[in-house]
């Protein structure tokens, strides 16, 4: 009777179970075996090994015992598995969808009515697909039925994503239905086309950006001959416009100074002044084929480790003559041991004796004096005339481009100063001017520093007149 | 009485040349004179100068090949040569080849003379 009750009270049980398939796959596999043992009447036969051993442990104290506790106890069993299904099918993000072999739905998880509303038997198609038919497309029913297994994606019109996990089940009632699990992925999807679009456009910009610089390097090795041009252009000119003037000056020298023959003050004054005029032509030349290097920004290009004496000397030697023509002092104050600087010797001498000749043009009376000095990791050099000197409110102009202050002569480009200014900044140093006596305003001082090469004698500060130091006093 | 000093001087420019001559010659110095790199070349062989001044841009074979060809010539190697340089003659690149020293044209007679004499007299 009790075993009949305990029977009956099961079998209720298990319908109830099957009635509700969300108890799923264990329960389902353990409950049919349970109700089928008991069917049998017989507790022992028919049970699987494991079945066997689940439940003997679960059963141990009440062997023998009361059939009743015991029913009670396998009943309170399976509802706490069938809890712990319920609870996971609950909470798990995936849909789960059951479908019958006559494609109606027999069960969704609340994830899966989140997601597409509770479509509890109605048809597969209608209410997951929007389809009137089964699609033969995508519709993976049949197969997974017979046993297969199908991973697919499903992408619905307004970009929603599923990946879609097909298997074939077993329902309580034993009908092969199909499981599926569905787990939106449009985000990652999403990200995965926007992350496809940016290559895409990468790729392009890349493209682009390489034809780009292939025009380009087209471009400045276009340049690059174009430049070579000029240069060697401005080469020749440079030549054919120097070359007699040097032949002619190389001439009335010679005559000057009586390699031809004696000259009389008369004939030497003449003589001086063409070749003054020579001098500031072939200046003048260089200069203005200085122009384009100014530009593009190649006045330094071979920098190299020089005695700072010698490139004074040399360009003291340049406008001996000048000086001497006009009757004008020229004093040279070097450091005693040279400093060293590091660069280029022909356009530092440039500089020198653009400021000396300067100094000299503009100084009818009195002198001009060279002082160097060595202090600290700065070499400063002074140029100092009694001419004509520079209004104040000239000064800073003074270094700008074919700036031409008020006192200026007729001829000169304004470029002098300003080639002069750009070769320093590009030593690294500076150049200003400045009025030595603002109350008369006669004379004036040039000043440039130049960074000193670091690893120099000591002596530096100690000031002796060098041998390179002279008067010539007319 | 000392031998003269023998100088060669291999220029393109017959004004230049003559004026530099004259300059040269107020001195004890026997001037040889070549007007072309090729000419230069082959006097600096026959003559055996105590000094070369060698101008740069000249047509045919200029002053860079004519100092790398000495400087090969063992016979020649020793001689030291004197660039006459124009200031535009380094636009563009460095001078990348061996000579003694330089001297800027235009060049008074003065620093001419005085170059000259350091050269020789580094000679001994």
């Amino acid at each position: 009777m009790a075993k009949d009750r305990v029977l009956c009270n099961l079998r209720w049980r298990l319908r109830s179970l099957a009635g509700r398939p969300s108890q799923l796959f264990l329960l389902f596999g353990m409950g049919a075996l349970l109700g089928y043992a008991f069917a049998s009447g017989n507790a022992t036969c028919g049970l699987s090994a494991m079945t066997l051993a689940l439940v003997g442990s679960m059963a141990g104290p009440f062997t023998g015992g009361n059939e009743a506790e015991w029913a009670r106890h396998l009943e309170k069993l399976l509802k706490s598995e069938r809890d712990r299904l319920i609870g996971i099918l609950d909470s798990l993000d995936e849909g789960i969808v059951i479908v019958g072999p006559d494609r109606v739905i027999r069960f969704m998880n609340p994830s899966m009515i989140r997601e597409f509303g509770d479509g509890t038997g109605s048809r597969c198609h209608k209410h997951l697909h929007d389809l009137e038919e089964p699609c033969r497309g995508f519709c993976k029913l049949p197969d997974v039925i017979a046993g297969a297994s199908e991973r697919w994606e499903r992408r619905f019109p307004d970009g929603t994503t599923y990946e879609i996990v097909s298997s074939p089940f077993a329902d309580s009632d034993q009908t092969p239905c199909m499981l599926a699990a569905f787990r939106n992925v449009t985000r990652e999807k999403l990200i995965e086309i926007e992350l496809m679009e940016l290559n895409q456009i990468k790729s392009a910009l890349l493209l682009e950006k390489t034809t780009e610089l292939e025009q380009i390097s087209k471009d400045v090795a276009k340049l690059r001959e174009e430049k070579r041009r000029i240069i060697r252009f401005l080469s020749a000119i440079t030549h054919d416009l120097r070359a007699p003037l040097s032949a002619t000056q190389s001439c009335l020298w010679a005559i000057m100074d009586g390699y031809a023959g004696p000259v009389n003050d008369e004939q030497k004054d003449l003589l001086q002044r063409s070749t003054r005029r020579i001098d500031g032509l072939l200046t003048l030349i260089s200069d203005l084929l200085d122009i384009p290097r100014m530009e593009a920004g190649q006045l330094v290009q071979e920098m190299k480790d020089l005695s700072f004496n010698e490139v004074v000397d040399r360009s003291v030697d340049s406008v001996e003559r000048l000086a001497r023509e006009k009757n004008l002092a020229l004093d040279v104050d070097l450091p005693k041991g040279s400093p060293q600087v590091c660069g280029s010797s022909r356009r530092l001498q440039q500089v020198l004796t653009n400021l000396l000749s300067n100094a000299i043009n503009y100084t009818e009376q009195g002198g001009i004096s060279v002082r160097v000095l060595a202090a600290g990791n700065e070499i400063r050099v002074e140029v100092s005339d009694s001419g004509v000197g520079v209004p104040p409110q000239e000064l800073p102009k003074l270094f700008q481009d074919f700036f031409r202050g008020s006192n200026a002569k007729s001829d000169g480009t304004g470029l002098g100063l300003s080639l002069s200014r750009r070769i320093v900044e590009a030593h690294g140093g500076k150049v200003w001017a400045e009025s030595p006596c603002p109350e008369t305003g006669r004379g004036s001082k040039f000043v440039f520093t130049l960074p000193k090469k670091t690893d120099t004698g000591t002596a530096a500060d100690l000031r002796v007149p060098s041998d390179a130091a002279r008067t010539n006093q007319g | 009485m000392k031998k003269p000093a023998r100088i060669l001087l291999i220029d393109d420019d017959v004004d230049f040349v003559k004026a530099t001559t004259k300059v040269l010659e107020s001195k004890p110095y026997e001037v040889i004179v070549a007007f072309d790199g090729k000419e230069g070349l082959e006097k600096a062989r026959s003559e055996k100068p105590d000094l070369v001044l060698l101008d740069i841009l000249m047509p045919k074979v200029d002053g860079f090949a004519v100092a790398d060809q000495l400087k090969k010539d063992e016979s020649l190697s020793k001689i030291p040569v004197v660039a006459l340089t124009s200031f535009s003659d380094s636009y563009g690149q460095p001078f990348a080849f061996e000579v003694s020293d330089f001297i800027q044209k235009p060049v008074s007679p003065k620093d001419l003379l005085a170059k000259v004499e350091k050269h020789l007299e580094r000679l001994g």
